[in-house]
């Protein structure tokens, strides 16, 4: 009680303004702020899609991602590279994915009314990019094909059901690609066997049985001396 | 090439969990992260595990739940020395450093403003498990540069519509705990003004 007798009117304000005062301090340096924005800014869209942040460069100097596709057969596109600088925001360099004519032509005519489209992603080497075309709105089988990451095609592409995925596997003997295919577990059936297949010649290398347990993903593991952990 | 069966070198036990990285730690050890269902409400922990490939053991005296995390979502990341992973997925915070039911509440009475879904990643380090780098964004499409967890990508649209993206620095985990405990105190400083009136008018 004494030392409310010492309390003024005056306290009550000018702990309110501290208060203020710091905490609008506080909201501003809390807030983060970017380092830098960039726009897309194409001539004319071909294809206006949504665009999609690939990841970084192996030395985080560099930014991928893809906006706007190069259109090739009606509805099927090849997919736009930009090139951005990480520290200034600077695109440096866009370009289309050279989608080979025999993928063209195991793609098929498109079902506009099942949207035709595609899926992108890097690498977790960052050295190449995963390309996938597929129809949204029906169940049939996808193409997959493996690019460099300055957008040249490698070897065969890998004709696969709907439920398959794949994965790129890091640091196979020199000149060769593999990929590791595994299905999203299905509750109602046992999963299909995970294989490793190679993209230069199409053909699957071996394969290995899938383990019935409530993990959701597969995937692979590069190890040293030529050894893989796998996660079937 | 003929399709033939993998050759297994052995087979390892994994802690249990739905979600499993994997990662080399050193020449002779791996990190293995799992992602744990515990209770309701989506929230999950991590836990990871150094694990000897040679000796076929998994060495539990290392295993760690991460402190004071929950993990919300499935994303996770590991690259040694780090682990990233998606922290907190909120509907309803505004960054104010208001409590939880304040927002509920808030949100309740329609205060429009506060329904801003944001998103938090934390980084942590994998042999201690303490927090180093955390950001929350408004939630939107991003993309963590998982070289070194030090940066983020997201995906923007300009007033214009023009679509784009922006780069942020994940800043260190104490500077944003310390931010935050400043603008609950501030509440404490702000709060009590309206006792001003009971206080008899003096002099100063």
């Amino acid at each position: 009680m004494r030392l409310l007798l010492h309390i003024h009117r005056w306290h009550f304000d000018v702990a309110l303004s501290v208060g203020v005062a710091i905490f609008g301090i506080t909201f501003w340096l809390s807030t983060p702020t970017p380092k830098w924005k960039g726009f897309y800014s194409p001539e004319e869209l071909s294809t206006p899609r949504r665009p999609a942040i690939l990841g970084y460069s192996a030395d985080s100097q560099h930014l991928y991602s893809n906006f706007d596709n190069q259109v090739i057969s009606k509805e099927w596109h090849a997919p736009r590279i930009q090139r951005w600088d990480a520290r200034t925001g600077e695109m440096i360099q866009e370009y289309s994915l050279q989608m080979p004519i025999e993928d063209q032509a195991l793609l098929g005519p498109p079902q506009p009314e099942n949207d035709p489209c595609f899926w992108l992603e890097l690498s977790r080497d960052r050295q190449y990019l995963l390309a996938k075309h597929y129809h949204s709105q029906k169940p049939q089988p996808q193409l997959h094909r493996l690019y460099r990451i300055n957008g040249t095609p490698i070897g065969k592409a890998l004709h696969l059901n709907d439920w398959d995925q794949v994965t790129y596997v890091q640091e196979q003997p020199p000149g060769r690609h593999w990929g590791l295919v595994y299905e999203l577990r299905q509750l109602d059936r046992p999963a299909s066997p995970v294989k490793l297949v190679d993209f230069d010649s199409g053909k699957t290398m071996w394969s290995i049985a899938s383990l019935s347990n409530e993990r959701l993903f597969s995937g692979i593991l590069s190890l040293p001396g030529g050894r893989y952990f796998v996660l079937p | 090439m003929e399709t033939q069966t993998g050759i297994s070198k052995g087979r390892y036990p994994l802690p249990a969990g739905v979600y499993h990285k994997v990662e080399p730690l050193d020449e002779t050890h791996w990190a293995i992260v799992t992602l744990s269902k515990v209770g309701t409400n989506n929230v999950n922990t991590l836990r990871f595990f150094i694990f000897d490939p040679d000796t076929q053991q998994l060495m539990q005296d290392t295993s760690r739940t991460l402190p004071n995390v929950t993990v919300v979502g499935s994303w996770m990341d590991v690259r040694p020395p780090y682990l990233a992973f998606v922290h907190y997925v909120d509907y309803s915070r505004l960054n104010v450093g208001l409590a939880q039911p304040a927002y509920d509440w808030l949100r309740h009475k329609g205060f429009s403003l506060l329904n801003r879904r944001t998103v938090t990643y934390r980084i942590a380090g994998l042999t201690k498990g303490e927090l180093l780098r955390e950001i929350t964004l408004v939630n939107s499409r991003n993309n963590m540069n998982d070289r070194d967890f030090h940066s983020i990508a997201q995906e923007i649209t300009s007033p214009e519509g023009k679509p784009g993206l922006e780069i942020y620095d994940l800043p260190s985990h104490l500077w944003v705990n310390t931010l935050s405990w400043l603008k609950l105190l501030c509440w404490l400083l702000i709060l009590p003004w309206p006792l001003r009136f009971l206080v008899s008018q003096k002099p100063i």
